[in-house]
């Protein structure tokens, strides 16, 4: 187990070192540099000031000693400054992730909450109506476009009933701001957004676990000892199939960590999503490459506990 | 408790309460205004990066010495009195190199202070110069700083600046940023080549003595938002509003959602909805919002590629403008509500000549024109010498809807006179960060400018402003136009400070722009504000003077 642990650890790390190196080659190609950009919206900016900011910022440089410099900095325990915020990175993304895992956090407790419970009840019964009706409501979840659902939402439930705010993440300068109860209401809409493309992957996948161990011969012996079906449906049906939607969670887990720009976007959540776009469309190396590994270290990480716990989950693993 | 007391502390809780109710509720004031605005800024120190969203929130926060108010005038605000030739307040001087150069005396008003009380003074002055000046400090535009020779103290809040030329708009200062010598200097001396991660205005931002406007900034939120607090030291009227909240939303859909939900109270028009969102907003909430079109100084247009053998033709480039439909284009994608252009100067700006041959639509002309420049039209398509059609390739930014809308309509209205057009759109990144910056466009590229009140267009019309490696690509002649006659008028206009004399050299420029085409004018945008029924006092100025530099006008009112 330890072995695997160190295995995977070496595995993330290999990852990551290639990652920026990418981040950095793929950055460094995108037209454009911040002089570049501000040269467009500043005509009082002559050809000596922009020689003199590029030189000033190191934007002249090639990528190769950019990226060493980076690495360097990195092994002194410095993520360095952002120029779009013009902040320590460490003190923009700190927050961002902290926003971003509350929001993944509640959106994967929301879909795993309904999508499993249903996905069980449709796999327990394939071909059911219920199970018609749970798979119809799955891929109706599953194609409904996340920016068009926030804006409904907001719609709904912020314009029209006027029961939740259509953005941000706290009530600023009000008395409850930074409450529990003020964060929660700022917390369901984007949440309520993210899970709902979660709910049908859950339901699909647990449904297919359910359909696939169903014929199971431990089943049939659960059933032949006597018994009761919710018994063996639970105790053994659901506690098997659950393995591998162990790893989709936990690669979903990693995902949504990063990916839940079109979300963050809509509600004005300030999440890492949000952060990483911003920063690559800013041409701001130090916050878009931290961003982006801490991103892939977060589905690294994922994706080794869900090896974890498969193996403690499944003995037969364990090699 | 006795329960007559109990009795009769009720009866005076439900009198006040009643009380209450019975008060109008312009009496009761709002406290706190939220503004929407769709970018955050890069930073917040006020002479690094430049930037609209920086200077919409500055303008809460810090007054410039001089501003162009909503009526586009050149207006003192942080200065006793706008320096003049006339007032003797500026004097022409003669430099060793015989050159004319101008001393300019300013006088900071009496009892201006910083937000920790500190006064402000002539020292505040020195140290933005040195900063401005230096070339590592971080600074983008410094050229205003390194025109400025030498400065003299007269006395703590008196100096005479020394600039080494003299041009027309010498007494506009409002590029010139103070900074707070008691606690900017400090850290600028220490590392000036390290200044611009090092300033306070960036490390402690809520730092008091970093502002000088109505409000000082309270609270920042890198990304989300910023609230700004009275300064207890703001010695002229006072705002409205205890507190205000300028809060980022990028999307703009949700910006609508969010003003309409009350999660904002306005939305800025500086950095908000574009024109036609904003329009069709106003009409679905006309009760509740006020929705205004300011012209504005930004100017649509379409830059020619005069590399490019066909487009050097100029009669190529007038066909090109006279099968344009201007008035119905503007009316059909914009409701009327924004202008179209007859050359490069909007019709509010002073330096506007009413004489200048208008841009008319007559597409026959325009058939005339192609045919005489050799291009024949052959089954509805205009065929050149080499059996090539004339076709062209119209690039724009991708995304912004309404300009994608306007490519169509011109492809169109080209089309009718038998010039085919193709629309390449790319992503404004792309766009502003090669394409155009980098004269990649082949043919034809649509965006705006954007300039200050009676802007001299140097950096878009000069021969010497061309982009190009031996430059580092500095410069916004995108299209390559070489005149010496718009050359020496660029010189020139810069150079006459007498209005009188100066107004007959914008009318020859006028005059030739039109004349030469090296860009084809669309039309004058309007910035689209948005704010509620109940605030009062705001005055959009359509440049880049924001209108929160006049916030103390603001008011609540029931």
């Amino acid at each position: 187990m330890i072995w695997r642990l160190f295995s995977r650890l070496g595995q993330g790390f290999a990852v990551m070192l290639i990652m920026s190196v990418i981040v950095f080659i793929l950055m460094g190609a995108m037209p454009g540099d911040p002089i570049d950009l501000m040269i467009s919206s500043n005509p009082h900016l002559t050809a000596a000031d922009a020689v003199r900011l590029k030189d000033l910022y190191g934007i002249g440089k090639p990528w190769p000693i950019r990226w060493w410099d980076w690495v360097g900095q990195l092994l002194q325990g410095q993520l360095g400054y952002s120029r779009l915020f013009a902040r320590e990175v460490g003190s923009i993304i700190i927050p961002a992730l902290g926003h971003t895992a509350l929001l993944a956090a509640a959106a994967m407790v929301l879909a795993a909450g309904i999508g499993l419970p249903l996905g069980i009840a449709a796999g327990a019964k394939p071909g059911s109506l219920t199970d018609r009706f749970i798979v119809l409501a799955s891929y109706l979840s599953l194609s409904l476009p996340t920016f068009w659902l926030g804006l409904m939402l907001v719609a709904v439930f912020s314009v029209w009933l006027d029961w939740l705010p259509a953005s941000g993440s706290t009530a600023l300068l009000s008395p409850f701001e930074g409450s529990l109860a003020d964060r929660l209401r700022h917390l369901i809409l984007p949440a309520a957004t993210l899970a709902v493309g979660g709910i049908g992957q859950y339901v699909r996948h647990m449904r297919a676990a359910m359909i696939a161990e169903s014929r199971a011969p431990y089943l049939r012996t659960a059933r032949a000892k006597g018994c009761s079906p919710l018994r063996v449906t639970l105790n053994h049906h659901v506690r098997n199939a659950m393995l591998p939607v162990v790893t989709i969670a936990a690669l979903e887990a990693g995902a949504l960590m990063s990916g839940a720009l079109v979300t963050e976007t809509v509600f004005a959540w300030p999440g890492l999503g949000r952060l990483s776009y911003e920063a690559i469309m800013g041409n701001d190396y130090n916050l878009a490459l931290s961003a982006l590994l801490l991103a892939t270290l977060l589905t690294v990480t994922a994706s080794a506990l869900a090896d974890l716990a498969y193996g403690l989950l499944d003995p037969r693993t364990r090699g | 408790m006795h329960p007559v007391n109990a009795l009769a502390k009720a009866i005076r809780a439900c009198a006040m309460a009643a009380t209450l109710w019975a008060v109008p509720q312009s009496i009761l004031a709002k406290e706190t205004l939220t503004i929407g605005i769709s970018q955050f800024p890069s930073t917040f120190h006020p002479a690094i990066d430049t930037m609209l969203a920086k200077s919409y929130v500055l303008s809460f926060v810090r007054r410039p010495l001089t501003a162009y108010d909503s009526h586009w005038r050149l207006v003192c605000l942080l200065c006793e009195k706008l320096p003049t030739l006339e007032n003797g307040l500026a004097k022409i001087e003669t430099l060793p190199s015989g050159k004319q150069g101008v001393a300019i005396t300013v006088a900071l008003k009496q009892g201006t202070k910083w937000a920790d009380g500190t006064p402000i003074s002539s020292a505040d002055i020195l140290l933005g110069w040195e900063v401005g000046k230096h070339p590592q400090s971080g600074v983008a535009a410094a050229e205003f700083y390194r025109r400025v020779t030498a400065i003299d103290v007269v006395d703590n809040r008196t100096v005479t600046l020394h600039v080494n030329r003299l041009s027309f708009d010498y007494n506009s200062l409002g590029e010139f940023k103070l900074l707070p010598a008691h606690i900017e200097k400090a850290r600028f001396e220490a590392a000036p080549d390290r200044y611009h991660d090092t300033t306070a205005y960036d490390r402690d931002t809520t730092s008091p003595g970093l502002w000088n406007g109505p409000y000082r900034i309270a609270r920042v939120e890198p990304g989300q938002y910023v609230t700004l607090d009275r300064n207890p030291f703001w010695n002229g009227p006072p705002p409205a509003f205890d507190h205000m909240v300028i809060r980022v939303i990028e999307n703009t859909a949700s910006l609508e959602a969010a003003i309409l939900s009350g999660g904002i109270d306005m939305v800025s028009g500086e950095l908000g909805l574009s024109l036609e969102q904003a329009l069709a907003f106003g009409k679905r909430h006309p009760d509740r919002f006020v929705v205004t079109a300011t012209p504005s100084l930004v100017y649509e247009h379409i830059d020619v590629n005069l590399d490019n053998p066909r487009l050097a033709d100029p009669r190529v480039r007038r066909a090109l403008s006279l099968a344009i439909d201007r008035d119905s284009l503007c009316r059909y994608v914009f409701e009327g509500k924004q202008q179209p252009a007859v050359s490069f100067v909007p019709p509010l700006d002073q330096a506007y000549s009413a004489d200048t041959p208008p841009l008319i639509f007559d597409p026959v002309e325009a058939g005339r024109l192609l045919d005489q420049a050799g291009y024949p039209l052959k089954d509805g398509v205009r065929t050149g010498p080499d059996g090539q059609t004339l076709g062209f390739v119209l690039m724009t930014t991708a995304g912004n809807r309404s300009r994608e809308l306007v490519a169509e309509i011109l492809q169109a209205q080209w089309r009718k006179v038998g010039i085919v057009v193709r629309v390449k759109l790319e992503p404004p990144r792309v766009f502003f960060g090669q394409t155009v910056t980098k004269r990649r466009f082949p043919d034809l590229a649509m965006f705006a400018w954007y300039s200050a009140p009676e802007g001299v267009p140097r950096s878009v019309l000069h021969s010497t402003e061309i982009p190009g490696p031996d430059n580092g690509w500095a410069g916004e002649n995108y299209t390559g136009y070489k005149n010496p006659v718009m050359d020496a008028l660029l010189d020139a206009t810069e150079e006459e400070p007498d209005f009188i004399r100066r107004k007959p050299l914008w009318r020859q420029m006028q005059n030739l722009y039109n004349r030469d085409l090296p860009a084809i004018p669309l039309f004058f945008k309007s910035d689209a504000h948005i704010w509620p029924r109940e605030l009062r006092g705001i005055t959009p100025t359509g440049h880049a003077d924001p209108s929160p530099l006049w916030v103390e006008n603001w008011s609540w009112q029931k």
